[in-house]
């Protein structure tokens, strides 16, 4: 089912293009990351989506709503975590989340047990009677999510979640957004903190200068742009006749050797890997574990820019 | 609370730890009314002779200056604070976001942010109530005066709002704005609400004789509805201008119905020719300020573009959609509203038209320098400075030539020196001079808005063509 589909969004600012031309979609359940440098269109995309900023051209359309005829039920059905926020700094986290249930027109006997539920998915559950001015940045960062979570919305937007956030304010916030992913939840959420976002998006759009570079899921995008995999196999008995071995396996060349441990780049895809194994083993090598060194999002945004220099 | 706002600020107003402390400060306040006045009054009364009723009148006019103080400064500017603050806390995109409707979202702030001056002045009617009836008022002045309360204090309050949706977040609550309007505006009504208590007046409204202070009551709840509708449109659609065509229309024509109502029971006076150009200058105010309210941004032609047949796609397509030609259809509206009155006044029209055709030409300069603005703002920012100073030179300079050369025929090329002219002069003199100016000073703004147009439609072309 499809969320969110953008079609030739554009929004101009006098005469800076902020976002030319965008246009992409969000099935049920995807995770999208929208990465890309600092100015590059993705807060003022998400605000586009969130129908807080009119745009110049194009539409979007989010649950079969058009944005620019639907605004309100629009937003009825999405949760946006601006970059920058605060909370009603004079209500207590409960008052905060009571007060955002029922403009969401939560059924009344269903918001006590729905504000129970997100505090503790947040993990807030003990500050629940504290005024949201006494919270951290975290805390606020994760009590926003839950002002989301609240009235459980189709689509989560989420604009740079973690900005400003320490270490551990930022971990916690990244097994939040794992627990919705996890729970299929649809989110499309910015950064440009990409290690933030490897361990649970699914698809990526890369932007810049407005535009959208590459949309893709992770596999596709990692495909197109890196097509050699890293693969570490560990062996019983001696690595160095590997190499040998491995003259006569087209697309495959030793990366260097560790101990037991042989990293290999091979092009293809999991069944070039698979052939490789069973390679190995049919030339009387003990292949005693096989895996793939997994690139995070930063490898796969280094590898576009320096493809397509488009970051330069 | 059906309406969440309400609830909202129930929850932060009405804690209990500080719903006493407020509740004791307004206690006091009363109290130190009430002992001040009896302490006054025991003194005074051994060297004046009283009535019995005086002293609760005087009661009666210092909680009418409380419930002002309530009604006219500390909740507008409370209103008017409501979303700068959110602004400043960056918490107004959660308000934004909220799926309330506009009219939740208006009536949330007004009547929840104000919630605890609400219930003071509940209790302070009360008492103006009382001493009102003990100082010998009788019930309907008293009701009039409640009415000229609340109905100024809701003008207020939608004023207020409606000019904090589109203010600079940094202005934060503006308290003392208000409180300086109180001392400049709000003090000189209670000498003539006293003078007013005492002998009640009534002004003519077409065929009815009707209490003055209901007559501004009226007016200001005239305004109040537009205000509301505003800040409706503004909650609604934020990026689009306070009026619509045809709400900027509408306003135009009710405005002029209202207006006429105090002008038409002196149809057949002695000087009607100068009550009716002073009823056609008075209409003249939203024919000037209305295109500034309705005003269409670049933006919003460049969206209205969007919509045209990119083929056949003209400067006309743009124009017909333009500020100039709907200022022109509330300029026609004032017309023939005036021409109306003019029969109804039973007056030749020949004088009139005369005068409506000279102001037409100064209009054409305001609209020419206004829409100037809109066309370059985008790219130069800076222009509204530049149409600003040519405004007030426009406005002054020959009011100050007239004084320097000392001939004051000099002050008809101002717009304001014209109307001033023409309102003591009427209908012996029109001066037709201003025209040959006019229509000079707006041929250059005009050539160049028809060259902004025309680029517009060429971008929207080329736009079309990429994409």
């Amino acid at each position: 089912m499809q969320v969110l589909e953008a079609q030739r969004l554009r929004k101009e600012f006098g005469p800076l293009a902020a976002v030319q031309d965008v246009s992409f979609t969000i099935e049920q359940g995807q995770v999208v990351g929208l990465i890309g440098p600092n100015g590059a269109g993705k807060t003022t995309l998400l605000r586009m989506l969130a129908a807080l900023l009119p745009p110049t051209d194009g539409t979007a359309a989010i649950m079969g709503m058009d944005l620019c005829r639907h605004p309100l039920e629009i937003r009825r059905r999405i949760g946006y975590l601006p970059d920058f926020f605060n909370l009603y700094n004079d209500l207590t986290l409960w008052e905060c989340l009571d007060f955002t249930a029922r403009a969401y027109s939560v059924p009344s006997d269903q918001i006590p047990r729905r504000i129970d539920t997100v505090l503790e998915y947040v993990n807030l559950t003990g500050k629940k009677h504290d005024l949201c001015r006494h919270l951290s940045r975290g805390m606020v960062q994760r009590m926003g999510l839950a002002v989301l979570m609240v009235h459980e919305p189709d689509l989560y937007l989420l604009d740079e979640p973690a900005s400003g956030l320490d270490p551990i304010a930022r971990i916690n916030l990244r097994n939040i957004l794992k627990r919705l992913a996890d729970e299929k939840k649809t989110i499309l959420i910015s950064s440009h903190i990409l290690h933030e976002l490897s361990e649970f998006c699914t698809h990526i759009a890369i932007m810049d200068q407005g535009r959208i570079r590459y949309f893709g899921s992770v596999e596709q995008i990692r495909e197109l742009c890196m097509p050699v995999r890293i693969l570490r196999v560990r062996v019983l008995g001696d690595p160095q006749k590997v190499p040998a071995v491995l003259r006569e396996f087209p697309n495959a060349a030793v990366k260097d050797i560790c101990d037991t441990v042989i990293r290999l780049s091979v092009k293809g895809g999991l069944e070039t890997a698979a052939q490789l194994n069973a390679f190995l083993v049919g030339h009387g090598v003990s292949v005693a574990e096989l895996t793939e060194e997994k690139k995070d999002l930063e490898d796969l945004f280094l590898a576009i820019s320096a493809k397509e220099n488009v970051f330069s | 609370m059906a309406n969440p706002l309400i609830r909202r600020y129930q929850y932060s107003l009405l804690r209990p730890e500080q719903g006493w402390i407020y509740g004791v400060v307004y206690v006091s306040l009363v109290g130190l009314i009430l002992i001040v006045n009896l302490l006054f009054y025991a003194r005074q009364s051994v060297l004046i002779q009283q009535e019995p009723w005086q002293p609760f009148r005087s009661l009666f006019f210092q909680f009418t200056v409380f419930q002002c103080l309530l009604l006219w400064v500390l909740a507008p500017s409370n209103t008017g604070g409501v979303i700068p603050n959110l602004m400043l806390q960056k918490a107004y995109d959660f308000l934004r976001l909220l799926p309330l409707s506009a009219v939740q979202k208006i009536v949330g702030i007004v009547l929840g942010r104000n919630l605890l001056l609400l219930s003071a002045a509940a209790a302070n009617f009360l008492f103006f109530a009382m001493f009102g009836l003990l100082g010998r008022i009788s019930w309907s002045m008293l009701l009039q005066i409640a009415l000229l309360l609340l109905s100024v204090g809701l003008f207020l309050c939608l004023l207020s709002l409606l000019l904090s949706l589109r203010s600079s977040p940094k202005r934060g609550n503006p308290f003392l704005l208000f409180l300086v309007l109180f001392f400049t505006f709000g003090l000189p009504f209670f000498p003539a609400l006293i003078y007013n208590t005492q002998e009640a007046r009534d002004v003519s409204f077409y065929f009815w004789r009707i209490p003055l202070l209901i007559a501004v009551s009226g007016v200001l709840l005239y305004f109040s509805v537009w205000a509301f509708l505003g800040n409706r449109r503004w909650f609604t659609y934020e990026y689009e201008s306070l009026f619509s065509w045809k709400g900027a229309m509408l306003f135009q024509l009710l405005f002029l119905l209202l207006l006429f109502g105090f002008f038409y029971p002196y149809r057949q006076a002695e000087q009607h020719e100068k009550i009716f150009i002073g009823f056609c200058i008075a209409g003249l105010v939203p024919v000037v300020l209305l295109p500034t309210g309705a005003c269409r941004t670049y933006e919003k032609y460049l969206e209205l573009s969007r919509g045209f047949p990119t083929e056949k796609m003209s400067v006309f397509d743009l124009f017909r959609r333009s500020n100039p030609v709907l200022s022109v259809l509330i300029y026609l509206i004032w017309l023939g509203f005036c021409l109306a009155a003019c029969r109804l006044f039973a007056l030749s029209a020949a004088p009139f038209l005369l005068f409506a055709g000279v102001v037409f030409t100064f209009y054409l300069v305001w609209l020419g320098l206004l829409e100037l603005t809109v066309v370059f703002y985008n790219t130069h920012s800076k222009i509204i400075l530049l149409t600003g100073f040519v405004i007030v030179l426009y406005l002054f300079l020959s009011f100050i030539l007239s004084g320097l050369f000392d001939w004051d025929y000099l002050s008809v090329f101002s717009p304001l020196g014209y109307l001033v002219y023409v309102s003591s002069r009427y209908p012996g003199e029109i001066p037709l001079p201003p025209v040959f100016p006019n229509l000079f000073l707006c041929t250059a703004p005009i050539i160049q808005i028809f060259g902004r147009y025309k680029w517009m439609i060429d971008t929207r072309k080329a736009l079309a063509k990429v994409s």
